[in-house]
């Protein structure tokens, strides 16, 4: 047999064998079809949503897990249920004692070195603490639960969720226009519990958003496309902020919209942006 | 009649002629990578950025479809990254069984099928997805191209190198299936 022969017979046993042969929906299918249509035509036409590219991630990141024998999820928190109850939109900032202190815990929760990293952004929402470490050499950045960061010793699997990235070589800062912002990171995760299938659960997931701001940026504020603004941490030319989303399913379409920003100039002056510079 | 809402109207036909041209198929398509069980879901987040963008879908129905199948692509792909999975998206084929009639039909069409389903999880998921978009998603090159976001000429190469895998493949699950015994089975005797 030939080459091209042997090839045929290849495609219809493949065919033989197509795990989605039907090509006629059965009448629930239709009608959850045209339910689908229905819900879809509902939603705001002309915006250009993320999702093909979310999670966006536009740097090379090494993410750190604390669970043993962890996978190398891009993103992910462990156990946690209605772990954010308490999140807030605005930031409550740390200082002092209580910055360093997150700044040891998320160390030790990355097993980042210390080459004197500064402590960029520090902020509670509610019973979760993000922390923000960045150097020429090196950036880091966690996203914790309170018993974590008080924790003496960490616990072997960590329970309630730890959210975490470590980048040991960061690359050059954007170069961002005034007025303006770049994201530069964005990431999802969820506190279901491993091992569960994609699009099973709706509960307990994040957006996490971090960039650059331009020269004039005093504050910024994420429009996330379901739920209250958010108000991001702004300091040393940079932003960060996270809010509690929902995985997107047919059911749940509109949480599947872009987010933007609107952004506060030195002079009083608001501006909304993309994120793109 | 109001230019906004004849526009609108206009739309709405547009989006209605791609989902009932493309529903079924891009459902087969999910369906081939993931399973049955959530394909509608993911079915669902890909008509929404049909609609949303629908000024970047291609007109013609058949481009169209391999369009979406690109963002049903994309789609998986993100999911299968928050789990730290490749970037190829992995195809699925249906289980061998073997009935009664099987066994004494000993036609080629019937080792075919068992060595094919055999050989077919050897393939790396670049290679199963080169000869998917082709063989059972039905596309050109230059559609399957776009759906992975390379050239057509990447892609006739990529279908090629997937195609002699497979070819080898089968080689080695036939000579394995030609053995009478297992090696260790027969020193154990």
């Amino acid at each position: 047999m030939n080459k091209r022969t042997a090839d045929k017979l290849t495609d219809a046993v493949l065919c033989d064998l197509d795990s989605a042969q039907t090509t006629v929906l059965t009448r629930e299918e239709r009608e959850r079809a045209d339910a689908m249509f229905t819900r879809i035509l509902a939603t705001p036409p002309n915006q250009v949503p993320e999702i093909p590219d979310r999670p966006r991630r536009r740097r090379s990141l090494i993410l750190v897990g604390m669970v043993a024998a962890g996978a190398a999820i891009p993103a992910w928190l462990l156990g946690g249920g209605s772990a954010f109850a308490s999140w807030t939109p605005k930031p409550e900032p740390l200082t002092g004692v209580a910055a360093a202190k997150v700044a040891s815990a998320c160390r030790a929760a990355l097993e980042m070195p210390d080459n004197g990293e500064q402590v960029l952004h520090a902020e509670r929402r509610g019973d979760w603490t993000y922390v923000l470490l960045a150097s020429p050499q090196a950036e880091g950045a966690c996203l914790m639960p309170d018993y974590l960061v008080e924790a003496k010793d960490l616990p072997e699997p960590l329970q309630g969720g730890f959210f975490g990235s470590y980048d040991p070589d960061p690359p050059e800062p954007p170069v961002v226009a005034r007025g303006s912002i770049v994201e530069t990171e964005a990431m999802e995760g969820s506190v279901s519990a491993r091992g569960r299938l994609p699009f099973s659960t709706d509960e307990g997931w994040l957006t996490w958003v971090s960039g650059y701001l331009g020269s004039d940026v005093i504050s910024v504020t994420v429009h996330p496309p379901v739920g209250p603004d958010v108000e991001a941490s702004v300091e040393g030319g940079r932003y960060s902020g996270w809010w509690p989303s929902a995985v997107g399913n047919s059911k749940n379409l509109e949480v599947m919209g872009a987010w933007d920003y609107t952004v506060t100039l030195a002079d009083g002056s608001t501006q909304r942006v993309t994120g793109r510079g | 009649m109001d230019s906004t809402t004849s526009s609108q109207r206009e739309r709405e036909q547009r989006f209605r002629a791609i989902y009932d041209s493309a529903y079924v198929d891009l459902l087969r398509f999910v369906r081939r990578r993931i399973g049955p069980l959530h394909a509608e879901d993911v079915v669902g987040e890909v008509m929404l950025v049909a609609w949303r963008r629908l000024d970047d879908v291609p007109a013609e129905l058949s481009a169209a479809r391999a369009w979406l199948f690109g963002v049903a692509r994309k789609t998986l792909q993100n999911t299968r990254r928050r789990e730290g999975k490749h970037q190829a998206v992995s195809v699925i084929l249906s289980e061998v069984s073997h009935g009664a009639a099987d066994a004494g039909q000993l036609s080629n069409l019937v080792s075919q099928r068992t060595d094919i389903a055999a050989a077919w999880p050897l393939l790396s998921a670049i290679h199963q997805e080169a000869i998917a978009l082709s063989v059972l998603d039905g596309l050109t090159a230059p559609e399957a191209a776009a759906v992975l976001g390379i050239s057509p000429t990447a892609f006739r190469l990529r279908l090629s190198r997937a195609r002699r895998s497979l070819r080898r493949n089968l080689d080695s699950v036939a000579r394995t299936a030609d053995l009478p015994v297992r090696l260790d089975s027969a020193r154990s005797t």
